[in-house]
């Protein structure tokens, strides 16, 4: 048979031996009379078909192929395999109908798995009578088509049904309200059924898991699924349920994950909802939802993922939100909240994200989450924070990327930095003022920094420009004065500099060729004097050029990629001249642009052309078809 | 309670995440790029496709609207090959692969990036033909093929793109002839002696 199933390398190499005895083989186990009652050759990177032969095993009780390249149809001859308690042919490529009559004789049947295959057509009907003993049912992830029969009411001992991720339509039958002993219901994900949740499906009270994610449903949350006091996890996400989430799923008090994320609901969240001991993932995010949250569930005492996020909530988050010591994910962002950061968010030392952006939050950042270790994202831009940003947050050892911008905060930035993770650092659109530290340069991998619109003062840290992952910088909008430092040139990372709108004196430093991948360069709006350096014509990667609004003088150097750039990025210089406008002869200007001897001299062009440079290895003009 | 069945189930669910129904086919488009590359220097750590769009991916910047418009990637020892889920960016401005070791072909649907002004994916080893298709790029300015592989004509429809400024074709194994309409069209023929050695460099204003 396995000359027939083909082979890969695998752990069936006795196979080869055809000496040795069948019940000898791996993954063969046989009875006291040697016939095979188990073949598990599951995860063997078998290609090619399931052979027909299979069906000679009479005796067969398991039968388990799964995980392998196993393509073909399943063969109708395993109707004969009527011992079979265990079949499974899941995680391979079958395709074709599955042929519901070659199980309808397999009475004993407790688990069918054709999970993750290739299989089209209807699902098979007319065998739940059959199956008497049937535990465990997976159809899921393959192409089925067609309304989910009614008959699959009728498995007298389902436990576990799943039929998600095929293309399933019409309505979901209320009569699955009768598999009584069921645990686990999925028919989510790709599937587009008309209607919405059968209430009856709140006489499911066994029921463990509900996931009917992403399968179109519409109308309400019925208010039965408040009786399922067994639920554990209801995923009811990304579908177009309307209407409230009712106040009876307060009693669901096994429920420890709810989903209902990204779908059309409206009300507010129970009042109840605090008895819901056992929750700890809370998606409502995407929805219409609004009103308070209850404070209550400050005190849910295994609450770990709180995200709520695009709603309309208003007033304040729970004072006591983390005091649980359990809390991992806060995500509030886009609604109308209210009042203060609650101070113990961090209390368990477990959070790791926290997003409260685009709220009305006021107040200060608690000092707490200064010394709150496992953060990783931090992201408050967009509301009425204020006060000085706590220092601790600056040295957190797993913080990734802070965004703090448009609030009121105020104050200094500390001394001391060696946030070792952080990559971005967001606080532009703040009033914060002070020197920017030198110890900026210890963020080992900043790739980005904004500090754009503050107050800073004073002088730019060379010690910034140490920073190798340093890709973006902005600074603009602030009353930082001094000149740029040379060090500017070692920052080859930088992708974009923005210095605009400051008190920067002294010249442009030399060598900003050297930033090899410098696409936007923006130092208008300074006191800078100095010409502009020659060799920024050898700045190829440079894409927007601004240094208008300064003291430069000289001549533009009219060649390279300065050619890209028109007046406008020059203007309000005007001691700057351009040579293909006569404006230098004009000039009692010095010596003009600053030549630098290390480069070969390039011949000016006046006229439109395009940059075009072609290497043929061609030697003759070659008609390529 | 079925807690491991519970905690598996969990794993599926965040694996599966949000992408397909939310439309994170950006997220989606950038993370397919992901699988198909090589990143020793893991610089695409901060790619999570559990999040809700890639505007805090790094190396990704977004506009207003949560719509990607670069990717900086230029320099980062990356290797593999180039996906055609590229061409879903369509906010894309700014796409730069450049100075890596990619090799395969540039996507045709590099053609539906009707948003694009600089296209680099020099020094790197991709093969195969310019594609046509980046004639249909209306805001292309800045096209940089250079040191690579690259076999076939320089696409005729390159003329059409009139806001290109600068056209690096040089290093590959491209024959055929130049282009002569549109912004092609005042390259003075005369400087171009051989066509095997290197060309003449103009700019246009």
């Amino acid at each position: 048979m396995i000359g027939t199933a083909g082979g890969g390398s695998n752990g069936l190499s006795d196979w080869k031996d055809s000496s040795s005895s069948h019940c000898s083989l791996s993954g063969v186990t046989c009875d006291e009379d040697g016939e095979v009652v188990s073949l598990d050759v599951s995860y063997q990177n078998l290609t090619g078909s399931l052979p027909p032969e299979i069906g000679i095993l009479s005796s067969l009780v398991n039968l388990a192929v799964a995980g392998n390249g196993l393509t073909g149809t399943v063969p109708l001859d395993m109707a004969n395999l009527t011992s079979l308690k265990l079949l499974n042919l899941s995680n391979n490529g079958f395709s074709g109908e599955f042929p519901g009559e070659i199980v309808r004789s397999m009475t004993q049947l407790e688990v069918l798995d054709v999970y993750n295959n290739n299989l089209t057509g209807q699902l098979p009907d007319g065998i739940a009578i059959n199956l008497v003993n049937l535990k465990h049912l997976h159809l899921g992830g393959n192409y089925f088509s067609g309304e989910i029969p009614e008959s699959y009411s009728e498995f007298p001992k389902l436990e576990y049904l799943a039929l998600s991720g095929n293309s399933l339509s019409g309505q979901v039958p209320a009569s699955l309200a009768r598999l009584e002993k069921l645990r686990e219901l999925y028919l989510g994900y790709f599937n587009t059924f008309s209607g919405g949740i059968p209430p009856e499906f709140g006489l499911l009270t066994e029921l463990q898991v509900l996931d009917m994610a992403s399968c179109n449903l519409t109308g309400e949350l019925p208010a039965s699924l408040g009786r399922l006091s067994n639920l554990c996890g209801c995923f009811l996400q990304m579908n177009h349920l309307t209407g409230n989430i009712p106040t009876e799923f307060s009693m669901l008090s096994d429920l420890s994950m709810l989903d209902l994320s990204l779908n059309n609901l409206t009300g507010g969240i129970p009042e109840s909802f605090s008895q819901l001991k056992n929750m700890t993932l809370l998606n409502l995010f995407v929805n219409s939802l609004g009103g308070r949250i209850p404070k209550s569930m400050g005190d849910m005492p295994n609450l770990r993922l709180f995200q709520i996020w695009q709603n309309n909530f208003t007033s304040e988050l729970p004072e006591n939100l983390g005091r649980n010591g359990k809390l991992e994910v806060v995500d509030v962002s886009f609604n109308r909240l209210t009042g203060t950061v609650p101070e113990n968010l961090c209390q368990g030392m477990k959070l790791k994200s926290l997003v409260l952006m685009n709220n009305l939050f006021s107040g200060p950042i608690p000092e707490q989450l200064g010394g709150c270790e496992s953060l990783r994202r931090i992201r408050i831009q967009s509301n009425f924070l204020n006060g000085t940003i706590p220092a601790g947050i600056f040295n957190l050892p797993e913080l990734t990327l802070v965004d703090m911008t448009q609030n009121e905060f105020s104050g200094e930035l500390p001394k001391e930095m060696s946030g070792k993770k952080l990559g971005m650092l967001a606080l532009s659109g703040n009033s914060i003022t002070g020197r920017i530290p030198a110890a900026t340069g210890n963020l080992q991998n900043l790739q980005i920094l904004s500090l754009d619109r503050n107050r800073f003062n004073n002088q730019l840290p060379e010690e910034i420009f140490n920073l190798r992952s340093l890709s973006k910088i902005n600074i603009s909008g602030n009353n930082i004065d001094g000149g740029i430092p040379p060090e500017i040139s070692n920052c080859t990372s930088l992708i974009s500099l923005d210095f605009s709108r400051n008190n920067l004196s002294g010249e442009i430093p030399r060598g900003m060729d050297q930033l090899k991948d410098l696409n936007h360069l923006d130092l208008s709006e300074n006191q800078l004097t100095g010409g502009v350096p020659s060799e920024m014509q050898y700045m190829s990667s440079l894409t927007s050029l601004n240094l208008s609004g300064n003291k430069l003088s000289g001549r533009v150097p009219n060649s390279g990629q300065l050619l890209m750039f028109d007046e406008s990025s020059y203007a309000g210089n005007p001691d700057l001249c351009f040579s293909y406008n006569g404006t230098c002869s004009s000039q009692k200007a010095k010596a003009n642009a600053i030549e630098n001897t290390g480069h070969k001299t390039t011949t000016c062009f006046s006229t439109l052309k395009l940059v075009i440079i072609v290497l043929s290895l061609c030697y003759q003009l070659v008609q390529c078809w | 309670m079925a807690a491991s069945a519970l905690s598996l189930w969990s794993l599926f669910f965040a694996a599966l995440a949000l992408p397909v129904a939310f439309g994170n086919s950006e997220g989606d488009a950038l993370y397919t790029l992901r699988r198909s590359l090589s990143d020793p220097d893991n610089v695409l750590q901060s790619w999570d496709p559990t999040l809700v769009n890639p505007c805090t991916w790094f190396h990704i910047t977004c506009n207003q609207d949560n719509r990607v418009t670069r990717v900086d990637l230029g320099n980062s020892n990356l290797s593999g090959h180039l996906v055609p889920e590229l061409g879903k960016l369509e906010h894309l401005q700014y796409l730069e692969l450049y100075k890596n070791n990619l090799h395969g072909t540039i996507p045709a649907e590099l053609g539906k990036l009707k948003n694009l002004i600089s296209l680099d994916l020099y020094n790197n080893n991709i093969t195969g033909t310019i594609p046509s298709s980046l004639g249909k790029l209306k805001s292309l300015v800045f096209l940089r093929l250079n040191d690579n592989q690259l076999t076939g004509p320089i696409p005729r429809e390159l003329g059409a793109v009139s806001s290109l400024k600068v056209v690096d074709v040089s290093n590959n194994d491209l024959c055929g002839t130049i282009p002569t309409n549109g912004p092609f069209e005042h390259i003075p023929l005369n400087k171009i002696r051989k066509l095997e050695v290197y060309s003449v460099r103009m700019m246009r204003k």
